[in-house]
């Protein structure tokens, strides 16, 4: 079931009325009963394998938090749901190896025999799951005795698809103490999944659907400046489509009273690339800054206690951007992709090195927006291999600065719509930089017109071609 | 009394107002809309859609179904209606079928082409329906060729051009989008700009404003090519043809593909005739197919059938020899070869009229 289609939203209405109507202590097992049965309108098995992982993380916190097994069942843990992901999501990278290696051996057998189901958000629910063993370890957190709770944590149905990424310790205490219902917060809840609706359907469907669908196979086709503008277009949609996603599902989520965690705060504002990753994927950013970035430096410093050795200003940065890279795929492109942003991560602080530090608010206004510039351009730009592969993407790269070949055959005039929409992104990212959801203290008129304005317009986009699903469900 | 009123905070939260607010400025921008595009808007544009699917093939239709509708104003009604694929939209001309019915009868007929590029018999038999339900043609023919009757070809675009919620609505299955589109000319005036974020969008509008003016005001869109190889028997060893001898590899009429010609030849009740035409190809088309011989089994198939339900077959080999010059490729004719087909099926609706009296009695002057 895509949470775009009316078919959610009466699915969110059933769920909601019930849990509102349940008394408190069937609200949590009807809950994990919205999520089960969300789940398995995709697939029974995924609901299978979901529940058969939550359970194994279930019991293995247990026994962490009750002091058995001591580091190497934490170790077990983190090897189980790093398997889980090697097994069931990233064989498409060795089942090639492995079906030429076991035919060198004589086993004849096909891709599609050893082909498993890739479940329903399972890089989110790994990740999670691996950070509250940690948590439980470190006694940061209690070990969660009830199943129906630790169920929710795990699959609650507004974050299953594509996070946020959840902490034990800040979900679980909301799930005791919903917010209560009130008129205020139901305008809220109903904003963010408009302006998520709006972000997904009008900005980021319109403008990946202006991309060429061959535009990042064989950018040698096109012009320069058209494989500048479809990058941005790209980029622009790739933001739209999780920042809206993001939007929905916290909005939906707050109708239950639980509040999930923001992901994104206008990242293509970020004026450096330590900050552009305190504002993208703010869930997933926090997690490798936590669980990878932290503990890393703490191992190196406890070997190399100098501080200022080039080691620790390179290794933690590109170790985190790497995996980071990795979890959104384990392929060449996508390792490169981490490889870049950790490299741009560590080309910022070695350019930093020996200067004062200064607050980004402090420079002044003129740097402030080149130095925002310059990392959009790195930014936008290491996406290329975020979307398309290792040897394409050095095409696309040169073919966008006319190295390979400049065609002129292109019709330009079908370019004409994307700095529209480009303008309209970015004006409702300043809008909301500046004023969040202000529209809330709008008098009531001009709210309805508002909303009327943004019903007409999804309701006339209903009309065209279908678009994608979320980028980052595939994740 | 007063000063207590004054303190009583003022409920913030009024959704009933919101709700009202909400509700008409809805109204009143679907009043404003639908207004603009019937004052103003809709006179001034070259074409609606009713947003039928697949592009190109559904703003083909669409081009047909609008001209169509000017030409039945233009001419109080429509006589004869050619409905088919696009062996139809380029291989008949209602201009010479008409002057050539004529000049042998004297009487004036009015034909319009509704062959469409990219739909075959199944999608026909569908729209060939809301056609006659809607015009009320006296004659309907269709136009027809081997590939009609592939059990597995075209079955996207078909699949895409019946799902479209205007052509359920037609067909008799009604859905608030179908409704909505029938209904309103400003969504009307909206849909050909539907899919303007398709990175191919400013191309596809071109060539649709192109086709517009390519097309005759009684449906006929000449196509200009002209093939060079028709006289050469192709090779299943060339490249270039691997795909036509794969297609049409132990040709056989399929069974399903016969039900949607039942469904056309079902249309002949309330005055309505049908006559089918089997479009002439070039010979050396049969190769594909297997030889001449299969070719005929296959038009005696069609003639048995059509035969049985009462209607009217018209055998390609009875048609006059085309010129070479006349095909734009094996299957299709060009603005050359058209003339002669189309002058061969005024001469034939000639004699069908002067044997049949009541065939277009009273027509040419208002319809039925």
């Amino acid at each position: 079931m895509e949470i775009t289609t009316f078919l959610f939203a009466g699915f969110v209405l059933v769920a909601v009325l019930g849990y509102r109507l349940l008394p408190a202590r069937f609200k949590t097992a009807w809950l994990l009963l919205a999520s089960a049965a969300f789940v398995v309108t995709w697939s029974w098995k995924f609901l299978i394998v979901l529940l058969a992982l939550a359970g194994l993380n279930y019991l293995l916190g247990r026994a962490i938090g009750a002091g058995r097994g001591g580091s190497r069942l934490l170790w077990a843990g983190i090897a189980i749901n790093v398997l889980a992901l090697l097994i069931f999501k990233y064989n498409g990278f060795y089942l090639p190896e492995l079906l030429a290696f076991l035919g060198r051996l004589g086993v004849q057998t096909t891709a599609g025999a050893l082909q498993l189901l890739e479940p329903l958000g399972l890089s989110f629910l790994s990740v999670q799951s691996i950070a509250y063993l940690v948590d439980v370890f470190y006694r940061r957190v209690p070990a969660e005795k009830n199943f129906v709770r630790f169920g929710v944590f795990t699959l609650y149905f507004p974050k299953i698809l594509a996070g946020p990424i959840e902490r034990a310790k800040t979900f679980l205490p909301r799930l005791e103490a919903p917010e209560n219902w009130s008129a205020e917060a139901f305008e809220r809840n109903l904003s963010l999944v408009v302006v998520g609706l709006v972000r997904k359907l009008i900005l980021a469907d319109s403008l990946n659907a202006l991309i060429p669908v061959d535009a990042f196979q064989k950018p040698q086709l096109y012009p320069g400046p058209a494989l500048a503008l479809w990058l941005l277009a790209y980029a622009f949609a790739l933001y739209n489509d999780f920042a809206g996603y993001t939007l929905i599902v916290r909005g939906v989520s707050g109708f239950f009273g639980i509040e999930l965690t923001e992901n994104f705060d206008f990242p293509y504002f970020a004026r450096s690339f330590s900050e552009f990753w305190n504002r993208w994927h703010i869930s997933l950013s926090n997690w490798l800054r936590d669980y990878i970035y932290f503990p890393l430096s703490r191992s190196l410093l406890r070997k190399i206690p100098r501080r200022d050795a080039l080691i620790h200003l390179v290794l933690p940065p590109l170790v985190t951007m790497l995996v980071s890279g990795l979890w959104h795929g384990f392929a060449w492109n996508t390792f490169l992709w981490g490889g870049l942003q950790g490299g741009f991560l560590v080309l910022e602080r070695l350019a930093s090195l020996g200067r004062p530090r200064r607050p980004l608010d402090e420079l002044p206004r003129w740097q402030q927006f080149l130095s925002g510039l310059g990392v959009f351009v790195c930014v936008a730009l290491a996406w290329v291999p975020f979307h398309t592969g290792v040897r394409l993407s050095v095409r696309y790269w040169l073919s966008m600065v006319g190295i390979v070949r400049w065609p002129t055959s292109y019709d330009g005039l079908n370019l004409l719509p994307i700095p529209l929409l480009l303008l309209l992104a970015l004006g409702l990212d300043l809008f909301q930089h500046r004023h969040s959801l202000r529209f809330l203290q709008w008098p009531r008129w001009q709210q309805a017109a508002l909303l009327a304005l943004v019903a007409i317009v999804l309701f006339l986009l209903a009309f065209a071609e279908k678009g994608a699903p979320f980028i980052y469900q595939s994740f | 009394m007063t000063s207590a009123h004054a303190s009583r905070p003022q409920p913030r939260s009024q959704p009933g107002r919101f709700l009202l607010w909400l509700l008409a400025f809805l109204a009143l921008s679907a009043l404003l809309l639908e207004g603009l595009a019937r004052s103003l808007v809709r006179p001034a544009f070259p074409a609606a859609s009713l947003g039928v699917g697949p592009v190109p093939t559904g703003s083909n239709f669409e081009i047909k179904w609008y001209r169509l509708q000017q030409y039945v104003a233009a001419n109080g009604g429509v006589d004869v209606l050619l409905v088919g694929s696009s062996v139809v939209n380029t291989g008949l001309d209602p201009d010479v079928i008409a002057q050539t019915y004529t000049g042998l009868t004297g009487q004036k007929l009015r034909v319009f082409n509704f062959g469409v590029e990219g739909l075959d018999i199944v999608p026909n038999s569908v729209y060939a329906r809301i056609l006659v339900e809607t015009f009320h043609p006296r004659l309907l023919i269709f136009g027809t060729i081997p590939r009609d009757y592939l059990a597995a070809d075209n079955l996207e675009v078909n699949s895409a051009f019946l799902s479209s919620p205007w052509i359920e609505y037609r067909s008799g299955a009604p859905n608030p989008a179908g409704w909505l589109i029938e209904h309103s000319l400003a969504l009307q005036a909206y849909l050909p700009y539907r899919d303007w974020m398709r990175s191919d969008f400013p191309t596809l509008r071109a060539d649709f404003l192109h086709r517009i003016l390519r097309t005759s005001p009684s449906g006929y869109e000449p196509d200009n090519n002209v093939a060079t190889n028709v006289e050469q028997h192709p090779s299943p060893d060339d490249p270039n043809e691997t795909a036509a001898f794969a297609k049409y590899a132990d040709y056989r009429v399929d069974p399903g593909r016969l039900a949607s010609l039942q469904a056309i030849l079902d249309l002949q009740t309330d005055g309505t005739h049908v006559l089918v035409m089997n479009i002439p190809a070039a010979a050396s088309f049969y190769d594909y197919m297997g030889g001449a011989a299969v070719y005929r089994d296959y038009e005696a198939t069609l003639s048995a059938r059509v035969n049985a339900a009462g209607g009217i077959f018209l055998s390609s080999e009875d048609a006059p020899p085309i010129p070479a010059n006349g095909y734009s490729d094996r299957e299709h004719l060009n603005y050359m070869g058209a003339p002669v087909l189309s002058a061969y099926l005024g001469a034939h609706l000639a004699d069908l009229a002067k044997a049949d009296g009541s065939l277009f009695a009273g027509t040419g002057q208002g319809g039925r």
